[in-house]
């Protein structure tokens, strides 16, 4: 009678196309590290369905995610599943990075100065026309990689100037730099420089690309994350499950997954 | 009612047993190869349960594939977990390279003389205690060591490797008369007009598809730096050409292997190995 049973709750499982039944849960429920330590990831990646797409970015809610593809075209789509193009309106001019936020409805677009064109991040919002529209722009001093943003409001983000970290905060006027502290604060290996970051949406932790040791061969993803937005980020740890050579890592909001870009693909692991 | 219950129970088989979910039709047709056609495959990327191995080769007759795991021989059921591999009178300097025979039932593995300076082709026989045997004497093959493709299927069997020796040549190998002799060399530009080079060359078991990774530039003005480019002949006698570019395969990775039935890409990258299907 148990097996007829069990058989039953499987079939279901099968028939409703849920979560296979185990005797035990494989892994627990992610949750973040305590300040100081590593989030908890096993290693099986998963492919996300897209190519020629980097900064995939899924919203806290889980709904939907935003991405760039071949650098200058915003996409959005279904968590984990195929993306469409959503149109710039107006396109931005020159030379660009989408940075997506959280919400899934936004992004910033971080314009890099030329010829006739300053320094600016101009935030674009996705209207029910499935266009991105400009919003707020922001002038930059002067060109800087900057990390994907936290979740508003409080919204952050990070850059590196050589040597030292820069953190931008939004005050509702504007991105204003709220603090500044050197690098070797997070690392004594002067090597290592912040490439590809990207916030966690509660501003506690950052993700980044940088050689493991100064060996270009062997670029990693280092980890770190801070108590409070008023804390400087703490020193930082290779997340050791997470493969070399990938690029534009994202850690969820529960520390529960990675994504990244790598073999012209989107993945994550858990 | 019965018959409700009979397709639960039926799923609910799949689910203890660990099958593939039923499914009312295929979602995509049986993969075939088509002359003239790239493989038919779709981009979809499966991660094998291995770290750190190259030269992934299986063998669908037997049900085993071996590779090399940071330096260690390893061997299992095809797309599982490895196990280290036992060489009766391991060759005391074995080289970087070894491959698994089409059937399955032979090892070949390159080994440096350094008595005659030579690189050698050594060839291993799985016994029934699941130990590799050593067989015969190993041909001599190269100078200087190249890494050779898996070999194709028996009778005359088939490896080819890049030889920089006097250009970019693809060198192919024959055991027709005994043991591995040249039977021919082409240039890369005979292969491929696209292709740079002929890096990690690999066959298929009837040994008439060719795979192999070089730098190009692809027809939208891309640089790439390494693309699986794909080959083939309708027979043994001819001659790989018209090389194209595998446009579903991702770039930059490393030891493309692809199945007879054109159906399935190993390839190792980031740290492991994969196929496409």
């Amino acid at each position: 009678m148990r097996w007829v049973v069990l058989l039953i709750a499987s079939g279901c499982n099968q028939a409703l196309g849920l979560t296979e039944t185990q005797a035990i849960d494989a892994h627990p429920p992610p949750m973040c590290p305590r300040v100081g330590g590593v989030p908890t990831l096993y290693g099986a990646l998963q492919q996300v369905p897209i190519r020629y797409c980097t900064h995939y970015t899924p919203s806290v809610d889980r709904s939907v995610a935003l991405a760039s593809r071949d650098v200058q075209t915003l996409v959005r789509g279904p968590l984990d599943h195929d993306v469409t193009e959503v149109p710039l309106v107006p396109p931005p001019t020159g030379n660009f990075t989408i940075l997506p936020m959280p919400e899934g409805d936004r992004v910033l677009v971080n314009v890099a100065s030329s010829v006739g064109i300053s320094a600016a991040s101009i935030e674009y919002t996705i209207g029910t026309d499935g266009a991105a529209h400009a919003g707020t722009q922001y002038p930059l001093a002067q060109t800087v990689a900057l990390s994907r943003p936290s979740g508003g409001p409080n919204r952050r983000m990070v850059y590196e100037e050589p040597g030292t970290l820069v953190e931008l905060g939004d005050t509702g006027a504007g991105f204003v730099e709220v603090r500044r502290y050197p690098l070797s604060e997070l690392t004594t290996d002067a090597s290592v420089h912040v490439n590809d970051a990207s916030l966690s949406p509660d501003g506690l932790r950052l993700v980044f690309i940088a050689a493991n040791g100064g060996t270009i061969n062997t670029r990693v993803v280092y980890y770190t994350d801070r108590a409070t937005t008023e804390d400087h980020f703490g020193p930082i740890h290779v997340l050791e499950t997470a493969p070399s050579g990938v690029s534009h890592p994202y850690l969820t909001a529960n520390c529960g997954r990675l994504y990244f870009s790598a073999l012209d693909t989107v993945f994550y692991l858990e | 009612m019965t018959m409700r219950w009979s397709v639960l129970l039926v799923c609910g088989c799949n689910q203890v047993l660990g099958l593939t979910p039923t499914r009312t039709d295929d979602a995509r047709p049986a993969p075939k190869c088509v002359a003239g056609s790239l493989p038919s495959l779709y981009g979809q990327l499966h991660q094998l349960p291995l770290k750190y191995c190259n030269f992934y080769t299986p063998s669908f007759e037997a049900g085993i594939a071996v590779a090399e795991c940071e330096d260690q021989l390893m061997s299992g059921p095809i797309d599982k977990r490895m196990s280290p591999l036992t060489l009766d009178a391991a060759p005391t300097r074995r080289e970087r390279g070894t491959r698994l025979s089409a059937e399955g039932n032979r090892l070949l593995v390159p080994i440096f003389d350094s008595d005659l300076v030579q690189y050698e082709i050594a060839e291993y026989e799985l016994q029934g205690n699941g130990t590799w045997a050593s067989v015969g004497p190993a041909t001599p093959y190269a100078t200087i060591l190249r890494e050779f493709s898996a070999p194709s299927r028996a009778p005359d069997r088939r490896l080819v490797f890049q030889d920089y020796d006097n250009g970019l040549v693809l060198v192919e190998l024959s055991d027709q008369s005994g043991s591995w002799r040249e039977v021919t060399r082409y240039p890369v530009t005979e292969v491929g007009a696209m292709a740079k080079q002929l890096n990690d060359p690999n066959l298929t078991p009837d040994g008439l598809r060719l795979v192999f990774r070089s730098e190009t530039i692809l027809p939208d003005g891309h640089y790439v730096a390494a693309a699986i480019f794909y080959a083939e002949r309708a027979t043994l006698d001819e001659r790989f050409a018209n090389a194209r570019v595998i446009d579903v395969a991702p770039h930059d990775v490393l030891y493309p292997y692809l199945t007879e039935d054109c159906g399935r890409l190993y390839f190792t990258a980031l740290a492991t190995v994969f196929y496409m299907e």
